[in-house]
């Protein structure tokens, strides 16, 4: 049995194979989209798009979730296309035994779908969203390991469909924090915010903390990225003799491991030549973010830097 | 009309990556316009093609003739390039080192040799007319480690009546001494710096086991101070999905270099070689774009050495072609990467022998080196990449040929998908046409070869 929409997906692939047709590419969310361009305009390099022919992102291969090289056999033909007409991530075929990408010289069609409706096509409204702000927690809040915090990010609806009440955030890469994972975020009408929080704890190591988690549409599609990112620094001064970087700022002072990137606005000061050890050399850094004390520091013209052993 | 030739038709999810490599043509089609195009490379003419696709093709300029593949290199040795790897020793102890630099006996290049090697190539300039010859210092250790002959070398080189570039590789741990005399007398400069302190410190550390980041930071802000323009040539290691973007991010946010050249690194122990797997190379290619992305952000160049398609060559590297690379046992070798006899390429890419005062070519040897490249390439003439990666390194493409499970290995598809991913991103920046023209860094640099 075949439903509707993928009747009506068969016969516009099929149109779409019927006459030969030009695409424009955009990079979008981390999908390719192809749009289809009248080709007068595209000769020109002007942006008309023809109504409909949105292609969406392929299936996530299961190795990476990243749309790829459709993968062809060394038969010679051009291999079928594979893609649905809706931008979602309906799973679509993908390639299995003994892939290559050997592109073919030689032409067999492969048998397509004919139709003889006229090539009309509907374009498809696609969720969207952008991020708007982090409410709490903005990039590069210094913290204490083990302190609780909630980030809260806010997302705006730009698209003009519903994202539907199953619409979550899920936690994708970098450090979770003992965040719960998917948060629900629920319906969002177009053109309205939400804001999306989650309880998180920052982690016991000192330095630079970063988290990346996602807006899902439904649950399933892929839209933006969020992120929270902190630095752990103790509330404690440098040992004498020890390596590492003091940061200050608003009466607070706490420190970092030598090489870590300086939060925005904290001013420092460092140990963290790294030999002789003997040599004491706390002063005052450049803070170009990286705190490596450079300057006139004299630790560093005995000599045998590049020889250590 | 002439018929359209070299064309590749590359899938790419449900639609076709028109692709005319030697025009520096490509855009993308459904299927009906593959096969309009591949009808039109088997010469149907454009009388019975006919319609506004045609009119599209012929106003793209697909319709034109291809440009004349690139040049083959002269099969003739006559490097004006010395390329010295100087010495073994080392005072990092990367953990995918596969010199295993550092570690062993101590070999270094005797001044003498590198004499030889400075001589034999000066000679070679003055004989082909060139304005200018050029001395390498390069790896398998640090070559700072061999200082005292680096200066010479140099001082050497620098004393003969021609110009000399003198270049080099390092992995940027110096003193403030030979950051002063490396700012006044190289003209190239590479360095070698995997990213964020996490990263660096983690694969580049000191024998002692520190870490190498501050030291090297503060060797590229002092080259960013100086406003030099070097390189910084990164090795990514797993997870590349979470590292590499955000180790290429580092850099293009703390430092001022414009090129980043990264290699993927697949072997889990120091002095291994090893090819990637049929999942790992899929992930170095997912890393690669997204970190690709983001250079070109930052208006900043990355490269891949395997994925090259703005680059026509005949050769992956002019290594063996045209450079007279000596290592410190004074063998003459075809790749940077054979240091010494332990490496399973070494008999094949030892062709000659440097001494004290002559340079021995085996010209037997180095033709069955040069037949060797030529049978590698043999598989690729149905390859859309064929003018890109030309074959691919020979040494890299040893080892990943042993995952190879089709004959085709995995190191081959990551580089067929990096391209072609390139390419969709050319074309996108192009909109929608790519004509050749670089999205990233302005115009095209047809010349680079590594």
């Amino acid at each position: 049995m075949i439903d509707d929409n993928n009747d009506k997906e068969s016969q516009e692939q099929g149109q779409t194979d019927e006459k030969p047709q030009v695409y424009a590419v955009q990079k979008d969310l981390g999908c390719w989209r192809f749009q289809r361009r009248n080709f007068l305009t595209a000769a020109v390099y002007s942006a008309v798009v023809a109504a409909g022919a949105l292609a969406g992102c392929e299936a996530p291969s299961a190795v990476t979730g990243t749309p790829r090289l459709t993968e062809t056999s060394t038969a010679k033909n051009i291999p079928a296309p594979t893609s649905t007409h809706a931008p979602t991530s309906t799973p679509t075929a993908t390639a299995t035994a003994t892939p290559t990408l050997t592109p073919t010289k030689t032409r067999t069609p492969t048998p397509t779908a004919t139709v003889t409706s006229s090539p009309t096509a509907t374009p498809v409204p696609i969720p969207q969203a952008a991020f708007v702000s982090d409410v709490t927690i903005p990039d590069g809040t210094v913290m204490s390991p083990g302190q609780k915090f909630t980030k809260t990010w806010r997302i705006k609806n730009v698209g003009t469909i519903n994202l539907g009440a199953k619409t979550d955030s899920v936690f994708e890469s970098g450090e979770q924090m003992g965040g719960t994972s998917p948060v629900s975020v629920g319906e969002v009408t177009p053109n309205s915010t939400a804001d999306i929080s989650v309880g998180l704890t920052a982690p016991a190591g000192v330095g630079k903390h970063a988290g990346q988690w996602r807006l899902r549409a439904n649950g399933s599609v892929s839209l933006i990225p969020m992120t929270v990112e902190i630095f752990v620094a103790l509330q404690e001064s440098i040992a004498p003799g020890k390596e590492g970087v003091t940061i200050q700022l608003e009466g607070r002072t706490m420190t970092l491991p030598c090489g870590s990137p300086i939060p925005a606005g904290w001013v420092c000061s460092c140990n963290c030549v790294t030999a002789p050890k003997a040599c004491s050399c706390d002063r005052v850094c450049t803070c170009d973010r990286v705190c490596s004390c450079d300057g006139n520091c004299t630790c560093n013209s005995v000599g045998h830097y590049w020889h250590p052993n | 009309m002439e018929a359209v030739k070299n064309l590749f038709v590359i899938p790419f999810q449900d639609k076709f990556i028109i692709y005319r490599p030697l025009l520096r043509l490509a855009f993308v089609g459904n299927q009906a316009m593959a096969q309009l195009a591949l009808r039109l490379s088997d010469g149907e003419t454009a009388s019975t093609a006919g319609g506004e696709a045609m009119r599209f093709l012929e106003e793209i300029g697909f319709m034109a003739p291809d440009q004349a593949p690139p040049a083959h290199l002269d099969q003739q040795f006559q490097p004006a390039n010395a390329v010295l790897l100087t010495t073994n020793q080392c005072n990092l102890r990367c953990t995918y080192c596969y010199a295993n630099g550092g570690l062993g006996s101590l070999r270094e290049l005797p001044f003498d040799i590198a004499r030889t090697a400075i001589d034999y190539v000066y000679q070679n300039a003055i004989d082909l007319g060139l304005p200018s010859y050029s001395v390498t210092f390069h790896g398998g250790g640090e070559p700072v480690q061999a200082w005292s002959l680096m200066l010479r070398a140099t001082e050497y080189a620098r004393s003969k009546p021609l110009p000399c570039r003198v270049a080099m590789v390092s992995n940027g741990v110096w003193s403030p001494r030979q950051r002063e005399w490396i700012l006044k007398n190289v003209d190239e400069l590479s360095i070698s710096f995997d990213g964020m302190p996490g990263t660096q410190n983690a694969q580049r550390p000191f024998a002692s086991g520190h870490g190498s980041s501050v030291a090297v930071m503060k060797t590229l802000r002092a080259l960013d101070q100086a406003g030099l323009h070097y390189g910084i040539r990164m090795t990514a290691i797993a997870p590349w999905n979470t590292q590499l973007p955000a180790d290429v991010s580092f850099i293009c946010h703390e430092t001022g270099c414009q090129s980043i050249q990264v290699e993927p690194a697949f072997n889990t122990q120091r002095g291994q070689h090893q090819g990637p797997t049929e999942p790992e190379s899929m992930v170095f290619a997912d890393a690669f774009m997204d970190a690709f992305e983001i250079a070109c952000q930052s208006h900043r160049e990355l490269v891949y050495s395997g994925a090259r398609p703005w680059l026509l060559a005949t050769t992956f590297c002019t290594a063996p072609h045209n450079a007279l690379i000596v290592n410190p046992l004074g063998k003459m070798v075809g790749c940077y990467e054979i240091t010494n006899d332990a490496h399973p390429l070494a008999e094949l890419s030892t062709f000659g022998n440097v001494d004290n005062s002559r340079v021995a070519v085996d010209n037997a040897r180095r033709n069955a080196l040069l037949a060797h490249l030529d049978e590698g390439k043999a598989a690729c003439h149905d390859c859309f990449c064929q003018w890109h990666c030309a074959g691919d390194c020979y040494t890299r493409a040893y080892f990943g040929a042993l995952n190879a499970t089709d004959g085709v290995s995995p190191r081959c598809r990551m580089n067929r998908e990096i391209t072609a991913r390139m390419l969709l991103w050319y074309i996108a920046a192009g909109d929608g046409v790519w004509h050749g023209q670089n999205a990233c860094m302005g115009e095209m640099q047809l010349t680079r070869v590594f």
